[in-house]
């Protein structure tokens, strides 16, 4: 019997549901120091898109009553140094990974699919589908469900291996996004990215950040994230790795509870490199304690849900 | 690299001007770090998610001790803490700095935290180590009974003139035609060539950009960036510090710095937000 932490999501076997977010989590061998690896069951790399992305303007963050706001604005190495530099040097790394695709175009998000998709280190891949398209004026990739169906579809020819969609949580409606990616072939949905904000200096009278708006991330956003996650799961039933304020064991069983099959941790590395090892261990417990067979049976598995 | 997290004991909380030196019993940490690194320290209290970059003041045997000034909720929450309380840190961050025999090194206000370990480390090596330190006001030039005690030949500045020379540290910069008097050539002339060829500077941001304009070409500056901080081993690319090249890219200053060699930034769009 595998270990009662083990789940499958997206097609992607993990050894624990312990995920580490894109963004947070740079290009996998940053945190080998502080952050036990050992307890992961992948790490998701920093988005990478067809050409070099310089990011956004510094300040990039700001700190939010329990969370985070930032503004780093996707600054990554580009596919050919990702693929020269970043991935040979992950070969000893114990746990999955995925790597997250941007882009500004749909043809860019393809052209990575598929460089990618002869890479062996690459075990998935994630959509960052909040980019803004510059097609669409500067829209979001998943504001609109027919382009994103589109989006999906193209990479989805690209590759065979597991494709997870991360969606933007400021949506008037996400179940039609989540059901246009999982039409286009996704195997897995993240829910959310980063809640879009903004904080300003009183005393200065300027915005804190040089971008001027940014994503809030942290325990802030976990409310309305675990709610995507519920309704989500309830009008699709399908694999969900969460995403938002997961900074302890208990969150990640109320994302669990909410439908999800894993979850990813970002902001919390910063607060307790800790927080993953902790997760696990506090999951592990509490699957013994309450006499589960493991960690995949609790999935959408909440008690009095009339919603 | 050998980064590390440690539950430090806070050994004594000493004032000094503003600012408080906690000495800490930080075993791990003291023994990695080095001159120009800093540590991520947990805000007591569990109301921060970000930890507070505060470079190594000094380190010696099992101790590592921080100069810190009280500027905001965090900073004010780390100065409070008394003997026996304990403080979470991770670190040390940064890279690595072999500070050259003629270094001249400039600092101003609680910058002096960012270089002192650097001047402790050639004075107690028995090498002639110089300063030139500026602040606004007396309360703010730290560390001043330490400095004498190691003998580092210290220039003191003030902007109102309560202590030492009056006006601004760069004012007083050795060999530069700009600057107001020739005092400080005069007395450091032993230690010094006519002009510093390399300057290592920490302190406000227009310090770096006054210092940039006004050494000549042949000099070497260099600076410690401090900008905002999140996981401190460059995953995160929070502390971006804008770059000549390639152009429109970004230095991570926690794990490319703190100490930045000024030729590589673009001056340009770093001027833009002073
Ligand atoms: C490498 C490095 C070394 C430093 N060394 C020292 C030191 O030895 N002694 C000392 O007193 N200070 C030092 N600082 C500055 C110190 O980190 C800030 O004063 C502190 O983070 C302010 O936190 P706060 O909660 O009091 O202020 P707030 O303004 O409430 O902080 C809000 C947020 O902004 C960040 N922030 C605010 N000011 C700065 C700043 N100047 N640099 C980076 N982040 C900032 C905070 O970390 C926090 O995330 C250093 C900064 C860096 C980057
Ligand atoms: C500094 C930072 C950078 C991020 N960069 C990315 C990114 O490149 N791609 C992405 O899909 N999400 C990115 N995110 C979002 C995180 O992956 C995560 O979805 C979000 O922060 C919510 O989770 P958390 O509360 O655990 O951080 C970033 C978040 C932070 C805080
Ligand atoms: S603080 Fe995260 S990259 Fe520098």
């Amino acid at each position: 019997m595998s270990a009662p932490t083990s789940v499958t999501a997206g097609r992607l076997e993990l050894a624990t549901p312990v995920v580490l977010a894109s963004g947070c989590a740079g290009y996998g061998d940053e945190w080998l120091e502080l952050v036990d690896l050992d307890a992961l069951g992948a790490v998701v790399l920093k988005g990478v898109s067809r050409e070099p992305w310089p990011g956004n303007a510094p300040p990039r963050l700001a700190e939010a009553p329990a969370g985070v706001i930032n503004a780093v604005g996707l600054e990554n190495v580009g596919l050919d140094v990702y693929v020269r530099e970043k991935l040979p040097a992950l070969d000893d790394l114990p746990c999955k990974v995925v790597a997250n695709v941007v882009g500004k175009a749909a043809g860019e998000y393809r052209d990575v699919v598929a460089a990618l998709d002869g890479e062996g280190r690459v075990d998935a891949l994630e959509l960052n589908v909040s980019c803004p398209n510059v097609k669409a004026r500067g829209a979001a990739f998943c504001a609109r469900a027919k382009g994103l169906r589109a989006l999906v579809e193209d990479c989805r020819d690209e590759t065979t291996k597991p494709l997870w969609v991360k969606l933007a949580p400021m949506v008037t409606d996400i179940i039609p996004v989540a059901k246009a990616a999982l039409d286009g072939g996704a195997d897995a949905l993240t829910i959310a990215n980063t809640v879009p904000a903004m904080a300003i200096d009183a005393s200065a009278r300027r915005p804190v950040l040089g971008n001027v708006y940014g994503g809030l991330s942290g325990p802030a956003i976990r409310p309305i994230n675990l709610r995507l996650v519920h309704l989500v799961y309830k009008a699709t039933g399908a694999d969900i790795i969460a995403s938002g304020g997961v900074d302890g064991w208990e969150a990640a069983v109320a994302y669990v509870l909410a439908g999800a099959r894993a979850v990813q941790v970002g902001t919390a590395l910063f607060d307790n490199p800790a927080a993953p090892a902790e997760i696990v261990a506090g999951l592990d417990e509490y699957i013994r304690r309450e006499m589960f067979d493991g960690l995949s049976f609790l999935v959408g598995k909440l008690r009095g849900d009339r919603a | 690299m050998a980064h590390t997290r440690e539950i430090a004991a806070v050994v004594a909380n000493e004032a000094d001007g503003d600012a408080r030196l906690l000495r800490l019993s930080a075993p791990r940490i003291a023994a990695a770090a080095r001159p120009f690194q800093f540590v991520l320290v947990k805000v007591p209290g569990g109301d921060f998610i970000l930890r507070r970059p505060l470079s190594v003041f000094d380190a010696r045997g099992d101790e590592l001790a921080l100069l810190v000034r009280p500027v905001g909720d965090g900073t004010a929450r780390i100065c409070c803490l008394v003997p026996g309380e304990n403080l979470d840190l991770t670190g040390p961050f940064g890279q690595r700095f072999d500070v050259p025999a003629d270094a001249l090194f400039v600092a101003g206000g609680i910058g002096v935290a960012g270089v002192f370990f650097a001047l402790a480390e050639g004075a107690r090596s028995g090498r002639k180590v110089a300063l030139l330190y500026g602040a606004r006001v007396a309360a703010q030039l730290y560390a001043r009974a330490r400095l004498a005690e190691l003998g580092v030949e210290a220039i003191f500045v003030t902007e109102d003139g309560s202590s030492g020379h009056k006006g601004l540290a760069t004012e007083y910069l050795p060999g530069v035609p700009s600057v107001k008097d020739k005092l400080i050539s005069a007395v450091l002339e032993e230690e010094l060539p006519a002009y510093p060829k390399t300057v290592i500077a920490c302190g406000p941001r227009p310090m770096y950009v006054v210092l940039h304009k006004i050494l000549s070409e042949d000099a070497r500056l260099y600076v410690l960036m401090e900008e905002r901080m999140a996981c401190g081993v460059g995953a995160c690319r929070s502390c971006a510090v804008a770059a000549r090249e390639p152009e429109g890219s970004y230095i991570a200053a926690c794990e490319e710095g703190p100490l930045v060699d000024a030729s590589l930034v673009d001056w340009n769009r770093l001027e833009g937000k002073v």
